[in-house]
């Protein structure tokens, strides 16, 4: 990257999400790894190398804040997998999702530092990745049966289990797992509130307490890291949001009440569609049992009503797709499935900006303006018009770049 | 099924002693359907014209170690096995590239990176593995640190992963059994000093006879076989006499020895190249000077055990056991064994010794009917230059493993 001249992008339609639609006859100078100039005329860039787009759509490369790229099958049978396996099939996915436009994923699944390292070092080729380490879960049950622990296990981080939620049972071994997760580099904090009569929980499953809640926000604060809550029905997305949490994942069964009060607090939403079609499709070819595909069933209808309910509140949804491993081929459906009730700008945007705030990282991600960082994607089409152009593996876009470099250049 | 026709090609099949003008040979799917003198009639194989270029079985290299990515071996202590898993990635794709379309991992990697070749989620050899190598307290695959005297976990980083540690024969037996559990092709034992490991002589026996027998047997009784770290007399002997049937290095090996080892059909798996690498740049990345010492007392026992063997009827496989950044030179192995070995003796050790070693005769390394598809096509001849095996494959127009393309560039 140093050494090599700037690029400067020309004969484009600039979409940047800040504005409703792809507007023309904008330029587009990127030296190193950021955007250092966007004008509506000629950029005059002695020395850059100079690349006619065609007329073709500029757009920031894609976000998506909820995937697991170690994720093992649609019901997790988790340890019947080495990590060398695991990390094998992640690289795998990891660079499908770029192949698919996709130059920033959040990863909520346990994928860890070292995948991460591996992206950077350019050992594999993916997005840029913002690791949440083992998802902590405060009640110290066995939220979802999960959660290792109390299995006899001397250690867990020979297989699959290594990238499992890890239970931690009162305020301390909160703040223990907390520190933990940072040590090991993780960005954001990912905890478990299951609620009461949740669609993913029996009734009489534990609740988080108060205090293990707040007890994580406070140490991820202390660390300048935000904290994610996997929380389903209102009245835990309610416990999570008064607990000091910034971003709700799922909020299957969020109300208007509990919608008003995220918006209050600044609290973004993660939330996909696709994954619940996709599990309807091929959950149980896949081996998904028939009661987890009723809940399913039932998730679905409530996803759509739960964006509906946000959008009125003014809560900011974000793109998350959520898939298990052997659905991760669908990531970009989400944009079709979501366009069903907002307009394709609004997506756009969930995987752009909305995304970039999730991550603390506005201005740098999700938009093509100077400072960014040059993620891009050059569309054959206007996906405002047409979002499906985001679909297809990536067949429609021409050229994908991330850091200021080429990921796929088919330009010529 | 798709058939694929080699035509105007000069064959280098392995069993003989010069390229084959005028032949054909045809695949269908992954395998090896035909190999003809005269023009071999497939009306719907798609044709390649090898415009002359050398077609050859792809290279077995018996000795290397896909996880090793670090020249110091401590600093594998601080790799998670997810990095250790991506940097293996990169390492096995360089063999390929080079030509090296199976390996014999004699240490470190599991049945996961063999599964992720095999369901093609990676590029990369095929892999025979030998889990974790096997050695005593103290011996060659016991890397801890002297102040830790902790009791080791196996499997949170890089280093502890490749290594087991088992002292008597419960303990050798359970290690043994559990490779094997592990879906191990061969177990790999330590059975001298070695030059990675920080505070074994390199003239240290290591395992005693009954602990050498039981892991044998263990094996035997699996449907394996040994294969052992060995660098002296002393410890080549004992192999021999408790049932080991590959030495590893053998650097220091003597004439009765070698006849012992001939006597019992045993193989001999050197590896030159890892010794000259690590002189020249093992410092560089960090190798101690203890570590480095070592190296210099088998340097040059390299060329005369490939002599002393080779009289004495011992087979030869070709091995590299580079380690880390070192395994770029790979395929420099190829020139060193040249100053004692002809040609294609040496593209011998590297296929059709190999497929023994392996137990895979028919199979691999060969161009019979019924073999895998693992084939070359060179630009220039191995048995008048081996040079143009060298490198990183440049000289490689195709590389092909079980009939698919790994690199396809005949212009």
């Amino acid at each position: 990257m140093t050494g090599s001249p700037p690029l400067h992008l020309t004969n484009l339609q600039l979409l940047d999400p800040a504005f409703d639609a792809p507007r023309g006859g904008h330029e587009v100078l990127i030296a190193g790894e950021r955007i250092v100039e966007v004008s509506d005329r000629p950029i005059a860039a002695p020395g850059a190398d100079r690349l006619d787009l065609g007329g073709r759509v500029l757009m920031p490369g894609l976000i998506d804040c909820h995937v697991r790229c170690m994720d093992a099958g649609p019901h997790m049978p988790g340890g019947e997998e080495p990590l060398t396996l695991a990390t094998a099939r992640a690289a795998h996915r990891l660079r499908a999702m770029l192949d698919r436009g996709f130059t920033t994923v959040r990863d909520t699944g346990g994928t860890d530092r070292g995948v991460k390292a591996a992206l950077d070092q350019g050992l594999i080729a993916g997005p840029r990745l913002f690791i949440s380490g083992r998802a902590i879960d405060p009640t110290g049950g066995l939220a979802d049966g999960q959660a290792s622990g109390g299995d006899g296990d001397a250690c867990p981080c020979c297989h699959g289990r290594a990238v499992r939620p890890v239970a931690a049972e009162g305020e301390d071994a909160v703040r223990r797992a907390v520190r933990e997760q940072m040590r090991e580099e993780a960005d954001q904090i990912r905890i478990i509130v299951p609620g009461v009569g949740s669609p993913h929980h029996p009734p009489d499953s534990p609740q988080s307490p108060a205090t293990g809640i707040r007890a994580a926000v406070d140490e991820a604060e202390s660390f300048g890291r935000p904290v994610l809550a996997h929380a389903c029905c209102a009245e835990a997305i309610g416990r999570a949001v008064a607990g000091g949490v910034h971003c709700i994942e799922h909020g299957t069964m969020i109300d208007e009440s509990v919608a008003r009060l995220m918006a209050r607090h600044g609290a973004h939403l993660v939330a996909g569609l696709v994954a619940h079609v996709a599990i309807a499709e091929r959950g149980a070819a896949h081996g998904m049992p028939p009661e987890l595909l009723e809940r399913n069933a039932m998730a679905l209808d409530a996803r759509f009503r739960s964006l509906e309910i946000c959008r009125a509140a003014g809560v900011p949804v974000a793109f998350g797709s959520d898939l298990p491993g052997v659905l991760a081929d669908d990531q970009s459906r989400e944009f079709s499935i979501r366009a069903e009730v907002m307009p394709p700008i609004e997506v756009i945007r969930a995987a752009t900006t909305i995304a970039a705030g999730v991550l603390r990282r506005p201005g740098r991600l999700g938009r093509v303006a100077p400072g960014a960082w040059a993620d891009l994607i050059v569309i054959d089409g206007d996906p405002t018009r047409d979002i499906t152009l985001l679909e297809g593996q990536g067949r429609h876009i021409a050229a994908i770049i991330k850091g200021g470099r080429f990921h796929k250049n088919g330009l010529n | 099924m798709s058939q694929i026709l080699f035509r105007n090609a000069r064959i280098l099949d392995p069993a003989r002693d010069e390229l084959l003008e005028g032949h054909e040979l045809l695949i269908e799917g992954g395998t090896i359907r035909e190999l003809s003198e005269g023009p071999i009639r497939a009306a719907s194989a798609e044709v390649i014209d090898c415009a002359g270029r050398v077609l050859m079985p792809g290279l077995i290299d018996c000795h290397v170690h896909v996880v090793l990515s670090e020249v110091s071996i401590p600093r594998l202590e601080s790799i998670p096995l997810t990095l250790m898993t991506a940097r293996a990635m990169t390492l096995m794709k360089g063999m390929i590239d080079r030509g090296f379309t199976t390996v014999r991992d004699t240490g470190g990697a599991d049945w996961g990176l063999k599964a992720a070749v095999d369901q093609g989620l990676i590029p990369g050899p095929r892999l025979f593995i030998a889990g974790r190598a096997i050695g005593p307290t103290g011996g060659h695959s016991d890397p801890r640190r002297r102040t830790d005297h902790g009791v080791r976990c196996h499997c949170c980083n890089a280093m502890a992963f490749t290594m087991a540690v088992a002292d008597g024969i419960a303990e050798v037996q359970k290690a043994v059994r559990e490779e094997m559990r592990q879906g191990c092709d061969q177990v790999k034992i330590m059975m001298s000093g070695g030059v990675a490991s920080p505070y074994d002589p390199l003239d240290s026996l290591q395992f005693s006879e009954g602990e050498v027998r039981a892991a044998v047997e263990e094996a035997h009784a699996f449907g394996r076989y040994v294969c052992a770290h060995a660098y002296t007399p002393e410890a080549i002997e004992r192999a021999a006499r408790c049932g080991v049937r590959t030495i590893e290095h053998g650097n220091l090996i003597d004439e009765p020895r070698a006849r012992m080892m001939a006597e019992r059909g045993m193989f001999l798996v050197p590896n030159l190249i890892a010794y000259y690498a690590m002189r020249e740049r093992a410092a560089e990345f960090g190798m101690d000077a203890t570590m480095l010492e070592k190296n210099e007392l088998v340097i040059d026992g390299g060329l005369r055990s490939l002599e002393i063997c080779r009289r004495h009827g011992v087979e030869i496989a070709f091995g590299s056991d580079l380690l880390g950044q070192l395994q770029a030179d790979q395929s420099r192995e190829f020139a060193l064994r040249a100053q004692v070995m002809a040609p294609i003796e040496i593209i011998r050790s590297a296929t059709l010794v190999g497929a023994r070693v392996l137990r895979q005769e028919g199979r691999l390394g060969c161009l019979d009917p019924g073999a895998h598809a693992d084939l070359l096509l060179v630009d220039g001849d191995p048995l008048a230059d081996l040079a143009v095996l060298s490198g990183q494959g440049e000289r490689l127009a195709m590389i092909m493993k079980g009939g698919a393309f790994h690199k396809f560039r005949l212009n």
